[in-house]
Protein backbone atom coordinates (compact mmCIF):
# COMPACT_ATOMS: atom_id res chain seq x y z
CA UNK A 1 0.00 0.00 0.00
CA UNK A 2 1.19 3.55 -0.93
CA UNK A 3 0.23 7.05 -1.11
CA UNK A 4 1.88 10.68 -1.58
CA UNK A 5 2.58 10.28 2.34
CA UNK A 6 4.46 7.07 2.47
CA UNK A 7 5.90 7.40 -0.61
CA UNK A 8 7.55 11.19 0.51
CA UNK A 9 8.41 9.12 4.20
CA UNK A 10 9.84 6.20 2.20
CA UNK A 11 12.17 8.59 -0.06
CA UNK A 12 13.13 10.71 2.77
CA UNK A 13 14.30 7.78 4.82
CA UNK A 14 15.74 5.94 1.95
CA UNK A 15 18.33 8.63 0.68
CA UNK A 16 20.49 11.51 1.28
CA UNK A 17 18.72 14.69 1.15
CA UNK A 18 19.97 18.42 1.06
CA UNK A 19 19.84 20.34 4.56
CA UNK A 20 17.09 22.53 2.64
CA UNK A 21 15.15 19.38 1.82
CA UNK A 22 15.37 18.13 5.36
CA UNK A 23 14.01 21.33 6.52
CA UNK A 24 11.18 21.18 4.19
CA UNK A 25 10.47 17.72 5.04
CA UNK A 26 10.39 17.97 9.31
CA UNK A 27 8.24 20.84 8.87
CA UNK A 28 6.06 19.11 6.65
CA UNK A 29 5.98 15.83 8.93
CA UNK A 30 4.75 17.77 11.76
CA UNK A 31 2.27 20.08 10.04
CA UNK A 32 -1.42 19.57 11.56
CA UNK A 33 -2.35 18.79 8.14
CA UNK A 34 -3.49 15.37 6.83
CA UNK A 35 -1.68 13.93 10.80
CA UNK A 36 -3.88 11.04 10.40
CA UNK A 37 -2.39 9.91 7.03
CA UNK A 38 0.45 10.83 8.10
CA UNK A 39 0.56 9.12 11.28
CA UNK A 40 -0.43 5.91 9.88
CA UNK A 41 2.09 6.11 7.24
CA UNK A 42 4.99 6.88 10.49
CA UNK A 43 3.59 4.17 12.34
CA UNK A 44 3.68 1.55 9.50
CA UNK A 45 7.54 2.96 8.85
CA UNK A 46 7.60 1.85 12.89
CA UNK A 47 5.90 -1.82 12.64
CA UNK A 48 8.14 -2.39 9.82
CA UNK A 49 11.31 -1.80 11.15
CA UNK A 50 12.62 -4.87 13.09
CA UNK A 51 13.30 -4.98 16.68
CA UNK A 52 16.62 -6.71 17.49
CA UNK A 53 16.24 -10.80 17.70
CA UNK A 54 19.78 -11.39 19.48
CA UNK A 55 19.81 -12.21 22.35
CA UNK A 56 23.23 -9.97 22.74
CA UNK A 57 23.82 -6.21 22.62
CA UNK A 58 26.25 -4.74 20.48
CA UNK A 59 28.70 -2.88 22.57
CA UNK A 60 27.05 0.40 21.09
CA UNK A 61 23.61 -0.48 22.73
CA UNK A 62 26.01 -1.53 25.69
CA UNK A 63 27.20 1.82 26.05
CA UNK A 64 23.94 3.57 25.81
CA UNK A 65 22.38 1.06 28.25
CA UNK A 66 25.41 2.08 30.74
CA UNK A 67 24.56 6.05 30.34
CA UNK A 68 21.01 5.33 30.48
CA UNK A 69 21.65 3.78 34.07
CA UNK A 70 24.13 6.49 34.54
CA UNK A 71 21.10 8.91 33.95
CA UNK A 72 18.44 7.10 36.11
CA UNK A 73 21.01 7.16 39.03
CA UNK A 74 21.52 11.19 38.83
CA UNK A 75 17.73 11.40 38.27
CA UNK A 76 17.34 10.13 41.79
CA UNK A 77 19.19 12.41 43.26
CA UNK A 78 17.43 15.04 41.76
CA UNK A 79 14.10 13.57 42.57
CA UNK A 80 14.79 13.01 46.64
CA UNK A 81 16.79 16.76 46.68
CA UNK A 82 13.60 18.54 45.26
CA UNK A 83 10.66 16.47 45.69
CA UNK A 84 10.29 15.54 49.12
CA UNK A 85 6.92 16.72 49.43
CA UNK A 86 5.96 14.44 46.80
CA UNK A 87 7.26 11.49 48.73
CA UNK A 88 5.29 11.94 51.92
CA UNK A 89 2.21 12.54 49.66
CA UNK A 90 3.42 9.70 47.95
CA UNK A 91 3.60 7.51 51.49
CA UNK A 92 0.37 8.43 52.52
CA UNK A 93 -1.17 7.76 49.33
CA UNK A 94 0.55 4.43 49.93
CA UNK A 95 -1.32 3.93 53.06
CA UNK A 96 -4.18 5.02 51.48
CA UNK A 97 -4.06 2.54 49.17
CA UNK A 98 -3.13 -0.34 51.04
CA UNK A 99 -6.20 0.06 53.30
CA UNK A 100 -8.66 0.64 50.60
CA UNK A 101 -7.06 -2.75 48.63
CA UNK A 102 -7.40 -4.21 51.57
CA UNK A 103 -11.07 -3.01 52.20
CA UNK A 104 -11.60 -4.18 48.62
CA UNK A 105 -10.14 -7.47 48.94
CA UNK A 106 -12.26 -7.42 52.36
CA UNK A 107 -15.54 -7.22 50.60
CA UNK A 108 -14.96 -9.12 47.13
CA UNK A 109 -14.86 -12.81 47.42
CA UNK A 110 -11.12 -13.73 48.10
CA UNK A 111 -10.60 -15.38 44.21
CA UNK A 112 -11.45 -11.64 42.40
CA UNK A 113 -7.88 -11.10 41.42
CA UNK A 114 -7.59 -7.10 41.42
CA UNK A 115 -6.34 -5.80 37.64
CA UNK A 116 -4.40 -2.57 37.23
CA UNK A 117 -5.21 0.11 34.81
CA UNK A 118 -2.72 2.26 33.90
CA UNK A 119 -2.43 5.29 31.56
CA UNK A 120 0.97 6.61 30.96
CA UNK A 121 1.78 10.50 30.39
CA UNK A 122 0.17 11.59 27.32
CA UNK A 123 -2.51 9.24 26.35
CA UNK A 124 -6.01 8.44 27.00
CA UNK A 125 -7.36 5.18 26.98
CA UNK A 126 -11.10 3.89 27.11
CA UNK A 127 -12.39 0.51 27.98
CA UNK A 128 -15.21 -1.67 29.65
CA UNK A 129 -15.12 -2.96 32.67
CA UNK A 130 -16.41 -6.66 33.21
CA UNK A 131 -19.91 -5.17 34.64
CA UNK A 132 -20.35 -3.31 31.14
CA UNK A 133 -19.60 0.15 32.77
CA UNK A 134 -17.57 2.42 30.31
CA UNK A 135 -14.69 3.76 31.46
CA UNK A 136 -12.43 6.77 29.98
CA UNK A 137 -9.26 7.14 31.78
CA UNK A 138 -7.05 10.41 31.70
CA UNK A 139 -3.10 10.47 31.07
CA UNK A 140 -1.46 9.10 34.28
CA UNK A 141 -4.28 7.98 36.19
CA UNK A 142 -4.52 4.54 37.98
CA UNK A 143 -7.98 1.83 37.81
CA UNK A 144 -7.54 -0.96 40.30
CA UNK A 145 -10.64 -3.19 39.50
CA UNK A 146 -11.66 -7.11 40.41
CA UNK A 147 -11.81 -9.27 37.13
CA UNK A 148 -15.25 -10.36 38.85
CA UNK A 149 -17.73 -8.11 40.64
CA UNK A 150 -19.71 -10.39 42.74
CA UNK A 151 -19.66 -9.36 45.89
CA UNK A 152 -22.37 -6.95 47.15
CA UNK A 153 -21.37 -3.99 45.75
CA UNK A 154 -18.82 -2.96 42.50
CA UNK A 155 -15.82 -1.26 44.03
CA UNK A 156 -13.13 0.05 41.89
CA UNK A 157 -10.16 2.55 43.14
CA UNK A 158 -8.93 4.84 41.05
CA UNK A 159 -6.22 7.69 41.13
CA UNK A 160 -6.10 10.31 38.61
CA UNK A 161 -8.89 11.31 36.27
CA UNK A 162 -11.97 9.25 34.65
CA UNK A 163 -15.24 9.49 33.54
CA UNK A 164 -17.53 6.91 34.16
CA UNK A 165 -20.49 5.61 32.28
CA UNK A 166 -22.65 3.10 34.68
CA UNK A 167 -23.86 0.44 34.02
CA UNK A 168 -27.16 -0.17 35.34
CA UNK A 169 -27.76 -2.59 38.28
CA UNK A 170 -29.68 -1.22 41.57
CA UNK A 171 -28.49 -4.62 43.14
CA UNK A 172 -25.15 -3.65 43.38
CA UNK A 173 -24.05 -0.32 43.62
CA UNK A 174 -21.15 1.12 41.65
CA UNK A 175 -18.29 2.14 44.34
CA UNK A 176 -15.48 4.15 42.81
CA UNK A 177 -12.81 4.92 45.64
CA UNK A 178 -9.87 6.91 46.30
CA UNK A 179 -8.32 8.06 49.39
CA UNK A 180 -11.17 9.41 52.17
CA UNK A 181 -13.26 9.86 48.76
CA UNK A 182 -16.34 7.81 47.37
CA UNK A 183 -18.70 8.03 45.40
CA UNK A 184 -21.16 5.54 44.84
CA UNK A 185 -23.55 5.15 41.41
CA UNK A 186 -26.40 3.25 40.19
CA UNK A 187 -26.95 3.31 36.80
CA UNK A 188 -25.38 6.86 35.67
CA UNK A 189 -22.28 8.92 34.27
CA UNK A 190 -20.16 11.19 35.72
CA UNK A 191 -16.41 11.89 35.64
CA UNK A 192 -13.88 12.37 39.16
CA UNK A 193 -10.45 13.40 39.54
CA UNK A 194 -8.47 12.56 42.53
CA UNK A 195 -4.77 13.21 41.53
CA UNK A 196 -2.31 12.67 44.58
CA UNK A 197 -0.82 16.03 43.61
CA UNK A 198 -3.91 17.95 43.33
CA UNK A 199 -5.54 19.24 46.70
CA UNK A 200 -8.84 19.59 45.06
CA UNK A 201 -11.13 16.23 44.52
CA UNK A 202 -13.69 16.73 41.95
CA UNK A 203 -16.78 14.58 41.16
CA UNK A 204 -18.87 16.15 38.23
CA UNK A 205 -22.29 14.14 37.25
CA UNK A 206 -23.85 13.85 34.25
CA UNK A 207 -27.11 12.17 34.49
CA UNK A 208 -28.64 10.27 37.26
CA UNK A 209 -27.63 10.60 40.52
CA UNK A 210 -24.94 9.68 42.86
CA UNK A 211 -23.73 9.89 46.60
CA UNK A 212 -20.61 10.92 47.65
CA UNK A 213 -18.63 10.52 51.09
CA UNK A 214 -15.83 13.02 52.13
CA UNK A 215 -14.22 13.67 54.74
CA UNK A 216 -12.54 10.13 56.42
CA UNK A 217 -16.12 8.85 55.36
CA UNK A 218 -17.69 10.87 57.45
CA UNK A 219 -19.71 13.29 55.74
CA UNK A 220 -21.70 12.80 52.79
CA UNK A 221 -24.59 13.84 50.51
CA UNK A 222 -26.03 13.46 46.90
CA UNK A 223 -25.34 14.98 44.02
CA UNK A 224 -27.81 15.94 41.34
CA UNK A 225 -26.90 16.10 37.03
CA UNK A 226 -24.87 18.85 36.50
CA UNK A 227 -23.82 19.73 39.74
CA UNK A 228 -20.12 19.77 40.50
CA UNK A 229 -18.50 18.58 44.34
CA UNK A 230 -15.37 19.66 45.12
CA UNK A 231 -13.43 19.09 48.25
CA UNK A 232 -10.46 20.05 49.30
CA UNK A 233 -8.11 17.98 51.24
CA UNK A 234 -5.81 20.87 52.90
CA UNK A 235 -8.51 23.09 53.84
CA UNK A 236 -11.54 20.69 54.50
CA UNK A 237 -13.56 22.98 52.10
CA UNK A 238 -16.29 21.88 49.57
CA UNK A 239 -18.55 23.38 47.37
CA UNK A 240 -20.74 22.77 44.90
CA UNK A 241 -20.93 24.76 41.05
CA UNK A 242 -22.46 24.32 37.73
CA UNK A 243 -19.69 23.88 35.88
CA UNK A 244 -20.20 23.89 31.94
CA UNK A 245 -20.30 20.23 31.24
CA UNK A 246 -18.70 20.53 28.08
CA UNK A 247 -15.34 21.90 29.99
CA UNK A 248 -15.40 19.01 32.48
CA UNK A 249 -15.63 16.91 29.83
CA UNK A 250 -13.34 18.66 27.63
CA UNK A 251 -10.45 16.02 27.90
CA UNK A 252 -12.43 13.35 26.77
CA UNK A 253 -11.86 14.95 23.58
CA UNK A 254 -8.31 15.57 23.91
CA UNK A 255 -9.17 19.30 24.49
CA UNK A 256 -7.60 21.33 27.28
CA UNK A 257 -9.83 23.65 29.26
CA UNK A 258 -8.56 25.95 32.17
CA UNK A 259 -11.35 28.72 33.79
CA UNK A 260 -9.56 31.37 35.75
CA UNK A 261 -6.81 29.06 36.57
CA UNK A 262 -3.27 29.77 37.84
CA UNK A 263 -0.11 28.65 36.42
CA UNK A 264 0.44 26.44 39.54
CA UNK A 265 -2.71 24.78 38.48
CA UNK A 266 -2.28 24.71 34.90
CA UNK A 267 1.41 23.34 34.73
CA UNK A 268 0.73 20.08 36.67
CA UNK A 269 -1.98 19.16 34.09
CA UNK A 270 0.45 20.19 30.94
CA UNK A 271 2.53 17.68 32.86
CA UNK A 272 0.11 14.59 33.19
CA UNK A 273 -0.32 15.42 29.61
CA UNK A 274 2.46 15.89 27.67
CA UNK A 275 6.16 14.12 28.43
CA UNK A 276 7.47 17.06 30.00
CA UNK A 277 8.64 18.53 32.77
CA UNK A 278 8.64 22.23 34.35
CA UNK A 279 11.28 24.29 36.18
CA UNK A 280 10.38 27.14 37.89
CA UNK A 281 10.86 29.35 40.92
CA UNK A 282 8.24 30.26 43.19
CA UNK A 283 8.77 34.10 42.21
CA UNK A 284 8.40 33.29 38.58
CA UNK A 285 4.87 32.59 38.72
CA UNK A 286 2.50 35.34 39.84
CA UNK A 287 -0.82 34.74 41.09
CA UNK A 288 -2.74 35.95 38.03
CA UNK A 289 -6.20 33.79 36.95
CA UNK A 290 -5.67 32.58 32.86
CA UNK A 291 -8.56 31.21 31.05
CA UNK A 292 -7.49 29.19 28.28
CA UNK A 293 -8.99 26.69 25.63
CA UNK A 294 -6.43 23.96 23.39
CA UNK A 295 -7.72 22.25 20.82
CA UNK A 296 -7.39 18.50 20.48
CA UNK A 297 -3.56 17.63 20.02
CA UNK A 298 -2.40 21.27 20.25
CA UNK A 299 2.12 20.52 20.33
CA UNK A 300 2.91 21.64 23.78
CA UNK A 301 5.37 24.39 22.71
CA UNK A 302 2.40 26.25 20.89
CA UNK A 303 0.22 26.34 24.26
CA UNK A 304 3.85 27.70 26.43
CA UNK A 305 4.28 30.12 23.36
CA UNK A 306 0.58 31.52 24.22
CA UNK A 307 0.84 31.27 28.17
CA UNK A 308 4.36 32.94 27.98
CA UNK A 309 3.08 35.91 25.75
CA UNK A 310 -0.21 36.17 27.73
CA UNK A 311 1.93 36.76 30.92
CA UNK A 312 4.41 39.29 29.77
CA UNK A 313 6.71 38.57 32.20
CA UNK A 314 8.38 34.96 30.99
CA UNK A 315 10.31 33.50 28.90
CA UNK A 316 11.52 29.74 28.82
CA UNK A 317 13.73 27.20 27.56
CA UNK A 318 13.95 24.34 26.68
CA UNK A 319 16.06 21.13 27.53
CA UNK A 320 15.97 17.17 28.22
CA UNK A 321 12.28 17.74 28.14
CA UNK A 322 11.99 20.04 30.97
CA UNK A 323 11.00 23.05 30.21
CA UNK A 324 12.89 26.37 32.38
CA UNK A 325 10.49 29.22 32.91
CA UNK A 326 12.07 32.44 34.37
CA UNK A 327 11.09 35.70 34.97
CA UNK A 328 11.44 37.97 31.73
CA UNK A 329 14.61 40.67 33.12
CA UNK A 330 13.26 44.37 32.39
CA UNK A 331 16.20 45.81 31.43
CA UNK A 332 17.03 44.21 28.19
CA UNK B 1 10.34 -7.19 42.14
CA UNK B 2 13.90 -7.35 43.58
CA UNK B 3 16.90 -4.60 41.95
CA UNK B 4 18.08 -7.69 40.29
CA UNK B 5 14.98 -9.38 38.13
CA UNK B 6 13.76 -5.84 37.23
CA UNK B 7 17.08 -5.08 36.11
CA UNK B 8 17.42 -7.93 34.05
CA UNK B 9 13.69 -7.80 32.65
CA UNK B 10 14.98 -4.21 31.78
CA UNK B 11 17.46 -5.05 30.06
CA UNK B 12 16.03 -7.55 27.72
CA UNK B 13 13.54 -5.02 26.42
CA UNK B 14 16.79 -2.45 26.13
CA UNK B 15 18.77 -5.38 23.87
CA UNK B 16 15.52 -5.78 21.78
CA UNK B 17 14.08 -2.22 21.72
CA UNK B 18 16.59 0.61 22.16
CA UNK B 19 18.64 -0.09 18.58
CA UNK B 20 14.92 0.14 16.95
CA UNK B 21 13.86 3.42 18.72
CA UNK B 22 17.59 4.64 18.04
CA UNK B 23 17.14 4.27 14.33
CA UNK B 24 13.79 5.41 14.13
CA UNK B 25 14.52 8.35 15.54
CA UNK B 26 17.98 8.73 13.77
CA UNK B 27 16.16 8.10 9.80
CA UNK B 28 13.82 10.70 10.92
CA UNK B 29 16.04 13.75 12.38
CA UNK B 30 19.33 12.78 9.91
CA UNK B 31 21.18 13.11 13.18
CA UNK B 32 22.32 10.06 15.04
CA UNK B 33 23.44 12.05 18.06
CA UNK B 34 20.22 13.64 18.50
CA UNK B 35 18.42 10.48 18.13
CA UNK B 36 20.91 8.65 21.00
CA UNK B 37 19.92 11.34 23.29
CA UNK B 38 16.39 11.12 22.75
CA UNK B 39 16.25 7.02 22.97
CA UNK B 40 18.22 7.36 26.06
CA UNK B 41 15.44 9.70 27.90
CA UNK B 42 12.89 7.56 26.72
CA UNK B 43 14.06 4.26 28.11
CA UNK B 44 15.08 6.17 31.78
CA UNK B 45 11.26 7.05 31.77
CA UNK B 46 10.42 3.49 30.91
CA UNK B 47 12.64 2.35 33.39
CA UNK B 48 10.10 4.02 36.19
CA UNK B 49 7.38 2.65 34.81
CA UNK B 50 7.39 -1.27 35.01
CA UNK B 51 3.99 -2.46 34.62
CA UNK B 52 4.40 -1.03 31.40
CA UNK B 53 6.96 -3.70 29.90
CA UNK B 54 4.93 -5.84 28.80
CA UNK B 55 5.46 -6.97 25.02
CA UNK B 56 2.50 -4.88 23.50
CA UNK B 57 2.51 -1.93 25.77
CA UNK B 58 6.04 -1.18 25.19
CA UNK B 59 5.86 -1.41 21.30
CA UNK B 60 3.09 1.21 21.88
CA UNK B 61 3.90 3.28 24.37
CA UNK B 62 8.16 3.18 22.46
CA UNK B 63 6.66 4.32 19.31
CA UNK B 64 4.21 7.09 20.94
CA UNK B 65 7.32 8.73 22.77
CA UNK B 66 9.87 8.67 20.32
CA UNK B 67 7.09 10.25 17.91
CA UNK B 68 6.56 12.73 20.41
CA UNK B 69 10.08 13.78 21.20
CA UNK B 70 11.34 13.35 17.08
CA UNK B 71 8.25 16.02 16.99
CA UNK B 72 9.04 18.26 19.27
CA UNK B 73 12.49 18.67 18.35
CA UNK B 74 11.55 19.35 15.34
CA UNK B 75 8.91 21.90 16.22
CA UNK B 76 11.73 23.97 18.33
CA UNK B 77 14.29 23.49 15.97
CA UNK B 78 12.10 25.16 13.58
CA UNK B 79 11.32 28.41 16.01
CA UNK B 80 15.00 28.63 16.83
CA UNK B 81 16.20 29.09 13.24
CA UNK B 82 12.90 31.28 12.86
CA UNK B 83 12.32 29.50 9.86
CA UNK B 84 9.81 31.68 7.64
CA UNK B 85 6.67 29.48 6.07
CA UNK B 86 8.81 29.86 2.56
CA UNK B 87 7.09 28.13 -0.23
CA UNK B 88 9.11 26.86 -2.80
CA UNK B 89 7.73 28.66 -5.26
CA UNK B 90 8.24 25.25 -7.85
CA UNK B 91 5.49 25.66 -10.93
CA UNK B 92 2.80 23.14 -10.32
CA UNK B 93 3.98 18.96 -10.24
CA UNK B 94 1.19 18.98 -13.07
CA UNK B 95 2.91 21.67 -15.16
CA UNK B 96 5.73 19.94 -15.04
CA UNK B 97 5.00 15.86 -15.47
CA UNK B 98 2.22 16.59 -17.23
CA UNK B 99 0.07 14.05 -15.29
CA UNK B 100 -3.42 15.55 -14.22
CA UNK B 101 -4.69 14.14 -10.70
CA UNK B 102 -8.07 15.30 -9.51
CA UNK B 103 -6.45 15.67 -6.19
CA UNK B 104 -3.58 17.80 -7.62
CA UNK B 105 -4.80 20.47 -5.48
CA UNK B 106 -6.00 18.91 -2.43
CA UNK B 107 -2.02 17.00 -1.95
CA UNK B 108 -0.15 20.54 -3.53
CA UNK B 109 1.90 20.40 -0.82
CA UNK B 110 2.68 16.64 -0.62
CA UNK B 111 3.41 16.74 -4.67
CA UNK B 112 5.58 19.33 -4.18
CA UNK B 113 7.62 17.84 -1.12
CA UNK B 114 7.43 14.72 -3.64
CA UNK B 115 8.94 16.31 -6.59
CA UNK B 116 12.12 18.19 -4.62
CA UNK B 117 12.90 14.51 -3.04
CA UNK B 118 12.74 12.70 -6.52
CA UNK B 119 14.69 15.82 -7.89
CA UNK B 120 17.26 15.15 -5.38
CA UNK B 121 17.89 11.47 -6.45
CA UNK B 122 18.08 12.22 -9.67
CA UNK B 123 21.77 11.92 -11.62
CA UNK B 124 23.17 15.44 -11.62
CA UNK B 125 23.06 16.39 -15.12
CA UNK B 126 19.59 15.30 -15.69
CA UNK B 127 18.56 17.28 -12.39
CA UNK B 128 20.68 20.46 -13.43
CA UNK B 129 18.65 19.63 -17.27
CA UNK B 130 15.57 19.38 -16.36
CA UNK B 131 15.26 22.24 -13.40
CA UNK B 132 17.08 24.41 -15.95
CA UNK B 133 14.09 23.26 -18.54
CA UNK B 134 10.87 23.66 -16.29
CA UNK B 135 12.02 26.10 -13.60
CA UNK B 136 14.27 28.91 -15.74
CA UNK B 137 12.11 27.68 -18.38
CA UNK B 138 14.92 28.06 -20.74
CA UNK B 139 14.68 26.24 -24.37
CA UNK B 140 16.47 23.19 -25.21
CA UNK B 141 18.85 24.79 -27.22
CA UNK B 142 19.99 27.32 -24.60
CA UNK B 143 20.57 24.02 -22.27
CA UNK B 144 22.92 22.71 -24.82
CA UNK B 145 24.83 25.60 -25.24
CA UNK B 146 25.29 25.86 -21.45
CA UNK B 147 26.02 22.93 -20.67
CA UNK B 148 27.99 21.55 -23.59
CA UNK B 149 25.82 18.59 -24.69
CA UNK B 150 24.11 18.14 -27.84
CA UNK B 151 20.57 19.02 -28.24
CA UNK B 152 19.29 15.70 -28.54
CA UNK B 153 21.11 14.67 -25.09
CA UNK B 154 19.37 17.63 -23.25
CA UNK B 155 16.00 16.24 -24.80
CA UNK B 156 16.85 12.77 -23.60
CA UNK B 157 17.79 13.68 -20.19
CA UNK B 158 14.34 15.81 -20.12
CA UNK B 159 12.73 12.57 -21.50
CA UNK B 160 14.02 10.33 -18.98
CA UNK B 161 13.52 12.94 -16.11
CA UNK B 162 9.88 12.85 -17.09
CA UNK B 163 8.96 9.70 -16.91
CA UNK B 164 10.74 8.83 -13.50
CA UNK B 165 8.59 11.65 -12.10
CA UNK B 166 5.99 9.96 -13.84
CA UNK B 167 6.08 7.23 -12.51
CA UNK B 168 6.18 8.29 -9.04
CA UNK B 169 3.11 10.69 -8.97
CA UNK B 170 1.28 7.83 -11.03
CA UNK B 171 2.23 5.21 -8.51
CA UNK B 172 1.46 7.56 -5.27
CA UNK B 173 -1.59 8.78 -7.26
CA UNK B 174 -3.00 5.62 -8.10
CA UNK B 175 -2.56 3.85 -4.22
CA UNK B 176 -4.12 7.04 -2.58
CA UNK B 177 -7.42 6.23 -3.73
CA UNK B 178 -7.73 2.62 -3.05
Amino acid sequence: MENYFNRIIDLFVKSDVSADSQVEFQRWLTEEKFSGEKEKALRGLWDNMEKSNSAEASSQTRQSLRKVYKKIKQQRKVNIKFLRFWQVSAACLLIALLSILYSIHYETPVNADLIEQYVPIAEMTRFTLPDGTEVQMNSTATLLYPAQFNGESRSVYLIGEANFKVAKNEAQPFIVKSNDFQVTALGTEFTMKVYPDDPLLTATLLSGSVEIKFNNMESSLILKPSEQFTYNKRTKEETINHPDLHDVTAWQRGELVFKSATLEEIIPVLERKYPYSFVYTASTLRNDRYTFRFKESTPLQDIVDIIVEVSGNMKYRIEDNKYYLSPLSLNR
Amino acid sequence: MNTESRRKQFEEIFIQYFPKARTFAAILLKSEQEAEDIAQDIFVKLWEQPNLWEENLVRNYLYTMVKNHVFNRIKRKNIESNYINSQINLSSPEDMTEFKDPLNEVYLEEMQLLLKLSLEQMPDKRRQVFEMSRFEHLSNNDIAEKMDLSVRTVEQHIYLALKDLKKLFFIAFFFIKF
